[in-house]
């Protein structure tokens, strides 16, 4: 089947109140997961699971040790402070406490990803922010009349800042531009918004 | 859009994190004391000496070896058995059916594919370079997500236009207003897409 755009029919669309499951979907499509950095952690931890069980089902068989037996790793654990210097068993440490920190901050930290959400209203809006950075620079560019390969934009949380590079001889309203970059973001109407700066390069570019 | 479990994510990296933080910093802080280090040296020697004894009493029937190895070999395939199934229960959610409706004598299930069709009428729009559409379940009731793809410099307001139209049409169809979520990315296939040479963007 297919659908024509623009010929609206005239049913009943049942209301519904999508409020909530809005809130939630869009909560989840701005914040990450941590799915690749939990089934990373998850795999790796299995692999020293499984290799642990294959090292003692190798004992019990008789067979010859993979690296070695579970005997000998317990015994190499009870007798580190022996076998290994201070500073060794410090630096390895502290190591282990900073991979631990990191795991933590990465458990704790709200991981935004770099998207912005627009209005909900029949439908909910999540715009990566690289998809704004083009429409700006492309605004940008053609108040400047200037190439959108001179414009560079960078967009962040709250703010948006707009880079020109000027050809020598030429003059930027710089004023036409963050009108239309001002006009382009009302458009958009993210959250959270984003302030945009816009500046020249004075150095002045010759050919570009 | 998926039912990752995301609090479970978190909390296992989380308590991953703990134990590492707590057994490196036991570890720096024990062997950087001298005190400490000759307690742990001490301690390591009893513990030596009992897990032979208990070792040496606990023998498995059929060998030389001890049943301590082989339940520290059972303890270390449940750990595996979970891990798999936390790793397997990752991103899940998708649905087939995106509505399911008691009827007059009869159900409606709305299939996923039916929904697929807004892909074909938003491929043809200018601005855009790449569609997807997929379905997820969301609480109890389908949920439909447009992952679009722009050419560079499109704005994402006027692609939102062009997807809501789509978005109306598709309600008068259905008769039901589902959640639907708009994404607009650009990704791989922008940077391969030649910008738009016909933008009429009206400057609203």
């Amino acid at each position: 089947m297919s659908i024509e755009t623009g010929t609206g029919t005239a049913v009943a669309v049942a209301e519904r109140d999508n409020t909530a499951a809005y809130r939630r979907i869009v909560r989840r499509e701005t914040h990450s997961p941590r799915s690749g950095f939990a089934i990373s952690l998850a795999v790796l931890l299995l692999l020293v699971a499984a290799w642990l069980v294959t090292e003692t089902v190798l004992v019990l068989v008789g067979a010859p040790p993979l690296l070695s037996t579970p005997g000998a790793l317990v015994d190499s654990a009870l007798a580190l402070p022996t076998a290994v210097l201070p500073a060794a068993l410090v630096t390895a440490g502290a190591v282990v406490a900073v991979l631990g920190l990191v795991c933590v901050l990465v458990a704790v930290l709200p991981g935004r990803r770099p998207r912005h959400h627009g209005e909900t209203n029949r439908t909910a809006l999540v715009v990566d922010d690289r998809a704004i950075a083009s429409a700006l620079a492309r605004r940008a560019a053609r108040a400047a009349g200037i190439d959108p390969d001179n414009v560079i934009v960078s967009v962040g949380h709250r703010t948006a800042e707009v880079r020109l590079s000027r050809s020598s001889g030429w003059t930027i309203d710089t004023e036409a531009v963050e009108a239309a970059v001002a006009n382009e973001l009302k458009r958009l109407n993210l959250s959270p918004a984003l302030r945009a700066t816009v500046t020249v390069d004075t150095r002045g570019v010759v050919g570009a | 859009m998926n039912a990752t479990n995301r609090g479970l994510n978190r909390v296992f990296v989380l308590v991953v994190g703990i134990l590492l933080i707590g057994i490196g910093a036991l570890v720096a802080a024990a062997a950087a004391i001298p005190e400490w280090l000759a307690a742990w040296s001490e301690g390591s020697d009893r513990v030596s000496e009992s897990l032979g004894r208990a070792i040496a009493s606990a023998p498995l029937g059929f060998s030389a070896h001890s049943w301590i190895l082989a339940a520290g070999a059972g303890i270390a395939v449940l750990v595996a058995v979970v891990l798999v199934i936390f790793v397997l229960r990752q991103g899940r959610g998708h649905t087939r059916t995106v509505l399911r409706r008691d009827g007059d004598g009869g159900e409606i299930a709305v299939d996923a594919d039916v929904v697929h069709s807004i892909e074909r009428a938003l491929r043809d729009h200018p601005g855009v370079a790449s569609v997807s559409v997929s379905s997820y379940r969301v609480r109890s009731d389908g949920a439909v997500k447009i992952d679009i793809g722009v050419r560079r410099g499109v704005s994402p307001a006027d692609i939102r236009e062009a997807a809501d139209a789509v978005v109306a049409d598709w309600d008068a169809l259905l008769g039901e207003s589902l959640p639907v979520l708009i994404t607009i990315n650009a990704g791989l296939a922008t940077r391969l897409a030649k910008p738009t040479s016909l933008q009429t963007t009206a400057v609203k």
